[in-house]
């Protein structure tokens, strides 16, 4: 596979036409994050709501490129069910792959492993983990909904 | 006659395994050998520090320097005691802040334009809100070109300051600065200022003739380096005005209680300045006439038009702005695919564009779009550089033809 047909994968492709979790608007402002990525104009707004210590939404709005839109549908599709701390643990160890540092292997990234692609284009990157960013800036600035 | 392929040897290195096709001059031009050498000179020659005593090195330093500036001089219908050297475009306008500051007041507005680079906009946004004045916005007309009556409505007796573009880094059209000087000094005492970062290498500028009150530029979009660019300001008012830094250099003498000031333009430049930069931009000038300016302004202009009309033929995508009034960049978009994976695409191909808002967010969204690519022409650029783009742009529209 040339690099390119790894960046831009049939998954990422259809994650990217068909996003889950995206909303055309969020509500209750309170307690959602926004990320911009300056540099080229991606942008997400995400809102997570944990009842019972497990995240039980992970809707978002956003906009930008194929990567960023794959990116956001997979993550927020994966981190359903799971807990905070273990979300923190998929987006970390996905942010690691991203930045070519680093991770554990054994945590299972599940469909983020087809936007490891995007490691080979620097400017990429940012596109790549502009959702998982965003979930850890709302971890870090408290802004979870029900915890 | 000069060899262009000849000063430019990068155009040789192959990106990604292809030949390099460099189609972002918008964003910084390619060095020619010249400017690469006499920098170089200045380092391997006579690299001491300008201005100080009576040395040789310093004084071969000192005269190379100020040669550098009287060619900037000429170039622009200006007089040496006119050229302040800064770090860039960005670094001028933000030196004006600081310049302008004691004369905006609550009562003042500041008209800038829908048009303009962050750089000629921020800084005036900044300012305006330290002095609670109101910063005006001229609207754009449906090609996105300055609505001429727009700006009339929005220039009055408290308009303190007027800085617009002199050509668009977006829709790359050229504004007709001289009628537009002549408009702002009509309906009020402005101090007028022109972003000319993108047209320098396109126009031939002259100062004198606009006769605006200042004019600032970047060194490297002109075949310079970076990190050196022009202040030009008219003499009778930079007499006036209050340099930005105080330190070396800019002082004639100094007591306990204050100083007087250096002569013009040495007032504005406290400290060591970028010197070999300087010098490096005087021989982009001396480049750039070797070809002459016309003569580079009809040739990026033919080819800039020979692009936008190949592109234009594609229907997956969309141009921005009036196509025959391109001169040096052409903002495109392929319908259903974002600007990143499109450059990404052409990347692979060697194909060196520009993708985002090119530090212009407020345009962009009267564009109804948050990024866009931008293919930008220089000298060295031929056609089979521009059929290489359009080739690759029909093969990414099959790339991505499940995503449209």
């Amino acid at each position: 596979m040339n690099d390119l047909d790894n960046l831009y994968r049939q998954v990422i492709m259809e994650h990217a036409k068909f996003p889950k979790n995206k909303v055309h608007e969020l509500h209750d402002h309170d307690c959602n994050c926004k990320l911009d990525n300056p540099s080229c104009g991606d942008k997400i707004e995400l809102q997570v709501v944990v009842e019972d210590e497990k995240i039980i939404s992970a809707e978002y709005v956003n906009e930008g490129c194929t990567i960023s839109m794959a990116g956001a549908s997979i993550f927020s599709d994966m981190i359903i069910g799971a807990s905070v701390e273990e979300a923190q643990v998929i987006a970390d160890n996905y942010n690691n792959m991203i930045d070519k540092k680093d991770y554990d292997e054994n945590i299972d990234l599940g469909e983020l492993v087809a936007l490891s692609g995007s490691s080979k284009y620097l400017a990429r990157r940012k596109c790549a983990k502009v959702a998982t960013d965003c979930f850890n800036k709302c971890v870090e600035e408290d802004k979870i909904k029900g915890r | 006659m000069i060899n262009i392929k000849e000063q430019f040897p990068i155009l040789n290195e192959k990106v990604n395994e292809n030949k390099l096709v460099y189609l972002d001059s918008g964003a910084t031009a390619l060095t020619p050998n010249m400017v690469i050498e006499k920098q170089n000179e200045y380092f391997l020659k006579y690299n001491a520090n300008v201005h100080r005593g009576v040395a040789t090195l310093s004084g071969k330093a000192t005269l190379e320097f100020e040669e550098a500036r009287t060619k900037i001089a000429k170039f622009i219908n200006a007089t040496e005691e006119e050229v302040i050297f800064s770090k860039g475009t960005t670094n001028s306008m933000n030196q004006l802040t600081m310049m302008l500051d004691e004369f905006v007041n609550s009562k003042s507005n500041i008209v800038v334009s829908i048009q303009e680079h962050h750089s000629n906009m921020i800084p005036w946004q900044q300012l305006a809100k330290r002095h609670g004045a109101e910063l005006r916005f001229v609207e754009l007309d449906k090609n996105y070109g300055l609505d001429i009556d727009d700006l009339k409505s929005k220039v009055d007796q408290n308009t303190i300051i007027v800085s617009l573009t002199h050509m668009s880094n977006v829709i790359g059209e050229t504004n007709d600065i001289k009628t537009i000087n002549k408009i702002v000094k009509e309906q009020s005492n402005a101090y007028t200022i022109f972003d000319g970062a993108q047209a320098i290498t396109h126009h031939k500028v002259d100062v004198k003739e606009i006769s605006c009150d200042f004019y600032c530029f970047s060194g490297h979009k002109l075949f310079g380096p970076t990190g050196i660019g022009v202040l030009y300001g008219k003499k009778e008012i930079l007499k006036n005005v209050r340099p930005c830094e105080y330190g070396g250099e800019m002082m004639a003498s100094v007591t306990r209680e204050d100083l007087t000031y250096a002569e013009l333009p040495h007032k504005f430049e406290a400290g060591t300045p970028n010197i070999a930069g300087a010098i490096g931009l005087g021989a982009a000038i001396d480049f750039v006439n070797a070809i002459g300016i016309e003569n580079l302004e009809a040739y990026v202009t033919e080819l800039t038009q020979y692009a936008a009309k190949k592109i234009a033929e594609l229907d997956f995508i969309t141009i921005y702005g009036s196509i025959d009034k391109k001169t040096s960049l052409v903002t495109f978009n392929m319908n259903g695919i974002h600007s990143h994976d499109l450059t990404t695409f052409l990347d692979e191909k060697g194909i060196q564009v520009r993708a985002g808002h090119h530090c212009n967010q407020l345009i962009l969204e009267s564009m109804c779009t948050s990024s866009t690519a931008r293919a930008s022409f220089q000298i060295y650029n031929t056609k089979s550089d521009v059929d290489d783009l359009v080739e690759a742009l029909i093969e990414a529209k099959e790339f991505f033809a499940w995503m449209i």
